[in-house]
């Protein structure tokens, strides 16, 4: 690139481009596609009625 | 005979490993640099790419722009909302315990399940139950990671198609119905049976199923040593041994302390006579094996016997003390068999000093010494070990009140071709598979898997998809043992209960309770609670019938399930008189060539585990890899191959061939190739796929006396390498780094016990004055230290796993371990002495020393590490800002960085997911990127025991307070409490003859004392 035209708009430009960029990265599902997923339903975690517990550890 | 490497003065020196006993220049020049290679190189401006400073501002402003909007997460992790109606059994904060049973191998440990909110967080031992004494292994402490691996199988599927549990049963019970209808067989295939109501409940299948036949199959097991008991005593149980009775013990290829049997067990008796705080009284143990094992490593003799000459070696010893005079009387025929078996054949490989004294020693401790042979060897070794037994009288030492009982034999390799004999001519109409994996665990020449592909209906009930789950028609997801009900007698007198401690997390049933179903012939007789009726109508009939307790049955059911444990005087059939004439049928090995022993991972098991990443990354208790099994050889073998470490080599056995990395093993017989099993799966969680090399497949069903053992195998490098992860040249503390000093760094300090007894004070005759510029501080109440007995501690691991799993310590990976960033908190440094082929090894614990004079805590330029006011090192992780400075002056390399979210990085964020999440201890942040963490002494559970105190308006005791390593600990090496305090256990172990710091000289003051090891030699000087 030519330095000596390298003036304000074309700085201006390029932040506004890294910016919109950025904000269109981190509104993509990247994370969301890449961790393991387990079917759609949240996971349930629930007493065992049937259980009986200790009621101090030894 | 010392041959130890000695330096210029005469002291012992250590070496770590072979390249560093042969002085390797790489090796030398890691010992000068502190970090790995490529660290710490500079910087070279000149290879950056041309870019004008304008260009360089705008791409760094965009880079901030960028930054700040991608520093957002817009997933919505829910809302925290208090409980409207709160469950009785919850107190949000406070942790519920239930009492279970473990079922992850045929042990069968009581545990003590810890529950937060729900969910269960930690698995520990069940102080109650009699044989493990609230001690488990690392598989039971890891396990808990199985319950939320998000590769659990969550619904039934039929041709890999998810459906629904009532056409599956009504699809099954059809099948069966035809089955039984045309005369077909119906095979169940299942794990080792240990449960007396699931024996049951098999038993009443087959009365409504007539054609069921039921095939017990364990890829390790105790078949020959149970085969050769009956041939002997003419039972199938067969006693345990009272370890903490016995003088001498002689192991041959038997890793009873690391992974054979009940270790836990052996591990807590064995160590009772390594107890240096009382009247030294010391046991004396022989290794006679081809490996390097954890039980090796502990003795105090090993003699290099491979395990095709165990059974010479045997009879060897048996004529020996034969001739010095028998306490019984030998058959005559018996006599001219071992006549022609003769010492002199070992004297080479085992040493001639050490045959001497352990025929002495058997002769002066008749009645209080064992002969152990380990479960891959044959039948005839464990005929000729029970006459060699009654011989020394180690019959004495047998303990018939916990026999091993047998519910149900394990098949035999006739009964497991029968079965394909019969499916190959199309006379099976179902195979059932309960939570086995044969097409994984029988040999391929079986041909298990081909015919499996001739069965109409092949079932697979099984928690995660596996080998013969991918040759299934239908796949059966069952509930993890944490969601289960079941009862296990594996041992006499003893009748364990488990219980679900948590309702199933998917649409996945108890598989005893779908086995119940298909009894009952329709799938709307299935209830949730099918099995528990089930289970309690057995319970009430078996064990409280003949307990016959004071109170009713429910009530006695409830006090089970509390306790976990019901005991209660059992009869087994004794041994009636041996019958020695079976030694007369037995033979020696077939031998040439090298020997292939396989042998047992005691993190994967069977490779039930290899999806388990914190059983991954444990490191191997002797070699120190991890994720990776490979061919280990001795020294000698490696030059005469010309292989080093991490070449590849064809191993072939029997006909059979596997490419895998050679490991140069100090210690191991010549001739002896030991390969690990439980690795090599191909259809298995992420995690485990293709971790490792299957060694099962240079297994045969045509096996000369043993599945384990094969003659006439060869070695032969073709080329290439495999990087093996190895922990041990990691955070190494350098000797050579002391320039101005001339002494030994006396990392490991060792005597033995008659040179102890001679002068107890020899540790501390060197000992020099440490002038120090700085007060002492003075801690007022509770100063936490501890204590680790190096005498008792055997390199198992499971301090690692209880750490793991306590800590929410991330597991990395097999790449970034390479890279030296494992993330474990405790390590177990094992050093070599002696000589690569005779080596005298010794383990160390090693975590942080939470010094008073902290190096770490000067450094940081952010005050992240401070001390605490009761003399813990401690971290504000959200102070870190990662510059690393502690862990550069820490001298023992303890603190460990978080190089990256590891739970993000491993694997594609395998585990980072809302199920995977429920296994977080709540009490312990999770760490994120860039910041520092180390070994805290379970501050959670610090603080947890002062605010009990507080709340009981008592002192806080150290006793209150038990780490996880502590807890975990099978030999109760490790020691913690409050040092201030001089009746306290760890006051008394700090002030101990034999107590050390590790680095003392550097006056960092660590506040973990270590006992040094006394080897039980016959010399005052350690062999």
């Amino acid at each position: 690139m030519n330095e000596k035209n390298f003036d304000r708009k074309k700085f201006l430009e390029i932040i506004g481009l890294g910016a919109l960029i950025g904000f269109i990265v981190s509104a993509l599902p990247v994370k969301f596609f890449r961790s393991k997923q387990i079917s759609g339903k949240k996971v349930k975690v629930n007493l065992h009625p049937s259980a009986v517990k200790r009621t101090n550890k030894v | 005979m010392n041959n130890s490497r000695n330096s210029t003065d005469n002291k012992k020196e250590f070496w770590k490993s072979l390249e560093d006993y042969n002085s390797d220049p790489e090796i030398q020049k890691l010992k000068q640099n502190e970090f790995l290679e490529g660290v710490t190189d500079d910087f070279d401006s000149s290879k950056l790419s041309g870019i004008s400073r304008r260009k360089f501002l705008a791409l760094l402003s965009a880079s901030a722009a960028v930054t700040a909007t991608a520093c957002t997460d817009y997933r919505d992790k829910g809302e925290i909302v208090p409980y409207n109606k709160r469950p009785e059994e919850i107190l949000p904060g406070i942790p519920n315990f239930y009492a279970s049973t473990c079922s992850g191998c045929e042990n069968n440990c009581g545990i003590l399940v810890k529950t937060r909110e729900g969910r269960p967080i930690k698995i520990d031992g069940n102080p109650d139950h009699p044989i493990n004494k609230g001690k488990i292994c690392a598989k039971g402490q890891a396990s808990i990671l199985n319950l939320y691996d998000p590769e659990r199988l969550t619904d039934p599927t039929i041709n890999k198609s998810k459906v629904d549990w009532k056409k599956v049963d009504d699809e099954i019970i059809s099948a069966l119905n035809i089955a039984r209808n045309n005369s077909k067989e119906i095979a169940i295939v299942t794990e080792t049976i240990t449960s007396p109501t699931y024996l049951k409940l098999l038993n009443d299948f087959s009365a409504k199923y007539q054609g069921t036949k039921i095939y017990p199959i364990e890829l390790i097991n105790d078949a020959n040593r149970r085969n050769a008991w009956f041939d002997f005593y003419g039972t199938y149980e067969y006693p345990s041994v009272k370890w903490d009775e016995a003088n001498i013990i002689l192991a041959l290829d038997s890793d009873f302390l690391g992974s054979e049997g009940n270790h836990i067990e052996a591990v807590e008796k064995f160590t009772r006579k390594r107890e240096p705080l009382n009247k030294i009284d010391f046991n004396r143990l022989y290794a006679a094996e081809g490996r390097m094992s954890s039980t090796g490593m502990m003795a105090d003799y090993r003699l290099r016997i491979s395990p095709d000459e165990q059974y010479e070696f045997v009879m060897a010893l048996i004529n020996e003390l034969v001739r010095k005079g028998s306490a019984i009387s030998i058959d005559s025929a018996v006599q001219s068999k071992i006549q022609k078996y003769s010492f002199s054949k070992f004297e080479k490989s085992a040493g001639k000093d050490k045959l001497n004294n352990l025929v002495n020693d058997f002769n002066s401790n008749r009645g209080k010494a064992i002969v152990y042979a380990g479960e891959t060897l044959s039948k005839d070794v464990h005929i000729a070990v029970n006459l060699l037994n009654e011989i020394i009288g180690g019959t004495l030492l047998y303990d018939y009140s916990r026999a091993f009982k047998n519910l149900a034999k394990h098949s035999s390799k006739e009964e497991i071709e029968q079965l394909i004999d019969s499916i190959n001519k199309g006379n099976a109409g179902v195979v059932i598979h309960c939570g086995v994996n044969p097409v994984y665990q029988l040999a391929d020449d079986f041909g298990y898997a081909s015919a499996l592909k001739k069965v109409s209906t092949v079932i697979s009930l099984t928690e995660s998809e596996n080998e013969t789950s991918a040759f299934s028609h239908y796949t059966l997801p069952i509930n993890n043992q944490l969601e289960s009900w079941g009862d296990f007698s594996s041992r006499t007198g003893i009748y364990s209960l488990q219980q679900p401690v948590i309702s199933p997390l998917f649409n996945t049933r108890q598989k005893e309770a779908i086995l119940l179903t298909w009894i009952n012939g329709s799938s709307s007789s299935y209830k949730e609670d099918i099995y528990h009726n089930y289970l309690m109508e057995n319970f009430n009939t078996e064990v409280y019938a003949k307990k016959n307790p004071f109170t009713d049955a429910r009530t006695f059911w409830l006090s089970a399930l509390h306790d976990g444990v019901v005991t209660f005087d059992e009869n087994v059939p004794t041994s009636s008189k041996m019958n020695q004439s079976s030694l007369l049928n037995t033979k020696e090995n077939q031998k040439g060539g090298y020997v292939l022993h396989l042998t047992n991972n005691c993190f994967v098991g069977d490779g039930k585990f290899a999806n388990n990443g914190w059983l991954q990354e444990i490191p191997h208790p002797v070699t120190k890899i991890v994720w990776d099994n490979y061919a280990a050889i001795s020294p000698s073998a490696s030059k005469k191959l010309n292989a080093e470490n991490n070449d590849l080599v064809e191993v072939s056995a029997n006909g059979h061939k596997l490419t895998l990395p050679v490991l140069v093993q100090p210690g191991m017989s010549d001739t002896t190739i030991n390969i690990e099993l439980g690795y090599g799966r191909t259809v298995c969680g992420e995690v485990g796929r293709n971790v490792g090399f299957n060694s099962i497949k240079l297994m045969s069903k045509n096996f000369d006396s043993s599945p384990f053992i094969y003659s006439n195998a060869t070695i032969t490098k073709i080329g290439g390498t495999h990087k093996l992860a190895s922990t041990q040249e990691h955070h190494s503390l350098d000797e050579t780094f002391v320039k101005d000093f001339h002494r030994k760094r006396n990392i490991i300090r060792e005597g033995t016990v008659e040179g102890y007894k001679k002068n107890p004070h020899f540790l501390h005759k060197e000992k020099e004055e440490i002038f120090s510029i700085t007060r002492e501080h003075k801690y007022d109440g509770a100063k936490w230290a501890m204590a680790i007995d190096l005498n008792k501690c055997t390199s198992c691991g499971v301090c690692v796993a209880s750490c793991n799993v306590e800590n929410n310590v991330p597991v990395v990976g097999k790449e970034q371990v390479l890279r030296g960033r494992e993330m474990q908190w405790i390590r177990v440094d094992r050093y070599y002495s002696g000589t690569p082929d005779e080596p005298i090894v010794s383990n160390q614990p090693m975590l942080c020393q939470h010094c008073d004079n902290a190096p770490c805590e000067n450094v940081c330029p952010v005050n992240a590490t401070n001390h605490s006011p009761d003399g813990l090192n401690q971290m504000a992780y959200n102070r870190c800002v990662g510059t690393r400075y502690c862990s550069n002056n820490c001298p023992y390399k303890v603190r460990r960085f978080n190089f990256f979210n590891f739970r993000d990085e491993f694997a594609d964020s395998y585990y980072e997911n809302d199920l995977t999440a429920l296994v977080n201890n709540p009490e312990v942040t999770v760490r994120s990127r860039g910041v520092m963490e180390k070994c805290t002494f379970c501050v959670q559970r610090i603080m947890d025991a002062r605010s009990n105190a507080i709340r009981d308006g008592r002192e806080l005791k150290g006793s209150d307070v038990v780490t996880a390593c502590q807890q975990a600990c099978p030999s109760n090496a490790i020691v913690f409490g409050d040092a201030n305090d001089s009746e306290s256990e760890v006051s008394k172990l700090r002030e101990h003859d034999l107590a050390y710091h590790v680095l003392e000289e550097l006056n960092v003051k660590p506040n973990v004392t270590y006992l040094a090891k006394l080897r039980n030699t016959h010399s005052e000087e350690i062999a």
